[in-house]
């Protein structure tokens, strides 16, 4: 993708929110009219607020006491070993772990200052305000066009000019649209690994959501197409605060703004990444990022 | 020392190399003292003898820069680094490239021992000459050992004491100054000594250089350019934070 994707702008009615990309062609946000849902106007204090947030499987604590302040439009990157809980705090976040028989939470996560344990919360809302990637690339059997369509379609938006629009625009932003724009109709499964994934980005953000959650989204690609992914991570954090899940401390280091790294179901350390990686403050983080048996 | 914990990587191999370019930087920082040691004596009683093996010596610190650099750059691009192992690697790098520009200047004095300096200079220069070498030599011992270490308090110390060496300098250049005064026909022979007190002074900074390096491995704080009083604040504070 080009510089100039980053001149997007999430505000659909901004006026510069024309981005041109390297053939000269100009994408505008198709949203202005359309009935998708805007997103709240920028406020500076937004955040993904996590406060106190316990989280049982049965019996089984596999969250203690988190606490962590995650800043809009910033890269945040959970890190640890397998199993510390970093999986299970991100789908926290949009409460899949609602799905899962057993699960309790204690505690509260704040989207831009309102809980989302809230009684009153519309769950699908919730889901496509916070936007969420799997490791495994997992594009519908339907063509590329219906993948990033679906979540419009979803909202009762089809029409065909909109959704077309919105279509080029979504992939833009994730960069596929140069690769994908002359077989649109093909099926999305017929990509590669890379591309999938990145399809699979733009259907997260073609219904603008608010946060945007990456559970080891690299780990089954090759080098090429993770850099692929990563450099459209470093784009779309102008306009969506995302939260990566990673093994790969090295991609913690080179894509996040801020890393937390987890232990036992313990955040252990949380600051700047360039900070963490550099003079981690405890010996537990120092022993995992550095390769020592703590 | 294992205060870095340089032993305890899941990988083996790791640990070895990491120890092998720390000690590879101990063993060149021997040779520059040694070499120190050497030109200091050859200035003083004008052994061109001596001086010419201080020169031949610069050759071995010149390849083992070389060497310790390489290691680091593979280190870097195998091991990609972090938190203690990657300010271990930066300190070394920096370090190394300090050490052999201290072996510059000390094969700067030998040359004038060898081909302008005769040893024969007033008696209190000789002593001036001989406080400051001893000086520099003790901030260089001291700052490898701090390295050897890891001690920031030594460090501490070491560029502390680059103040004296710079007052000694100052005092040195006043003084040869009044000597080219009252005598033009000594200025050659003068500016020779001069010469040789200014690379001493310029040993000293480098040895502070050092000193900054270890600092920076062991707290993780850059303190080039930081007053060394807001330094040791720092340090009190961190041990107080430590302590609970």
């Amino acid at each position: 993708m080009s510089e100039a994707h980053l001149n997007q702008s999430p505000d659909p009615a901004a006026t510069d929110d024309a981005a041109v990309d390297e053939h000269g062609e100009v994408a505008t946000s198709p949203v202005p009219d359309m009935d998708v849902p805007q997103p709240a106007a920028p406020d500076p204090a937004c955040q993904l607020r996590v406060r106190d947030l316990n989280l049982w499987y049965g019996d089984q604590q596999a969250l203690k006491h988190v606490d962590l302040a995650i800043e809009r439009n910033r890269v945040t990157s959970f890190i640890g070993p397998s199993g510390c809980g970093k999986t299970t705090l991100l789908r926290c976040f949009n409460r899949l772990n609602d799905l899962v028989p057993d699960c309790q939470v204690a505690g509260d996560i704040e989207l831009e200052g309102e809980s989302i344990f809230r009684e009153d919360i519309d769950i699908t809302q919730l889901r496509r305000d916070v936007g969420m990637v799997f490791q495994r690339p997992n594009p519908f059997p339907k063509s590329i066009y219906e993948n990033v369509a679906y979540g419009l379609r979803v909202q009762g938006i089809n029409k065909r000019r909109h959704l077309d629009d919105a279509v080029e625009w979504a992939l833009k932003a994730a960069a596929l649209w140069d690769e994908v724009k002359e077989r649109l109709d093909d099926s999305g499964l017929s990509l590669s690994g890379g591309q999938q994934q990145r399809l699979v980005i733009a259907r997260a953000i073609a219904v603008q959501p608010r946060v945007i959650l990456l559970d080891e989204p690299c780990s089954a690609l090759d080098p090429i197409s993770t850099l692929k992914v990563e450099e459209l991570i470093q784009q779309l954090r102008e306009h969506y605060t995302i939260v990566v899940v990673t093994h790969n401390m090295q991609q913690a280091a080179r894509v996040s703004d801020k890393t937390a790294f987890m232990y036992l179901g313990e955040v252990i350390e949380y600051g700047d990444t360039d900070e963490l990686f550099t003079n981690p403050q405890a010996k537990a983080t120092e022993d995992y990022i550095t390769g020592r048996y703590g | 020392m294992d205060t870095l914990n340089l032993g305890q990587h899941i990988s083996q191999k790791f640990n070895e190399e990491l120890e092998d370019v720390r000690s590879k930087v101990l063993h060149m920082g021997g040779i520059v003292e040694e070499q120190l040691d050497h030109a200091i004596r050859a200035l003083l009683s004008g052994d061109t003898e001596l001086a010419g093996e201080v020169i031949a010596t610069d050759q071995r610190v010149n390849a083992l820069e070389v060497e310790i650099d390489e290691e680091c750059t593979r280190i870097v691009a195998r091991r990609q680094p972090a938190a203690t192992d990657l300010r271990l690697v930066m300190a070394v790098i920096r370090t190394i490239n300090d050490l052999e520009r201290i072996g510059d200047e000390i094969k700067r004095v030998a040359r004038m021992v060898r081909e302008e300096l005769d040893g024969s200079m007033e008696e209190e220069v000789r002593n001036e000459m001989e406080h400051m070498g001893e000086q520099v030599r003790a901030m260089l011992r001291q700052v490898l050992d701090a390295f050897a270490r890891t001690d920031v308090q030594a460090a501490v110390a070491v560029a502390r004491a680059d103040h004296k060496v710079d007052l000694k300098y100052q005092s040195i250049t006043r003084q040869l100054m009044t000597y080219m005064a009252q005598d033009h026909g000594s200025i050659p022979q003068v500016l020779n000594v001069l010469w040789a007190a200014r690379a001493l002074e310029r040993m000293g900074d480098r040895c502070q250089n050092i000193a900054e390096y270890v600092i920076y491995l062991v707290i993780g704080k850059d303190v080039r350019h930081v007053s060394l009083d807001d330094v040791m604040a720092e340090l009190q504070e961190q041990a107080r934070v430590q302590a609970g």
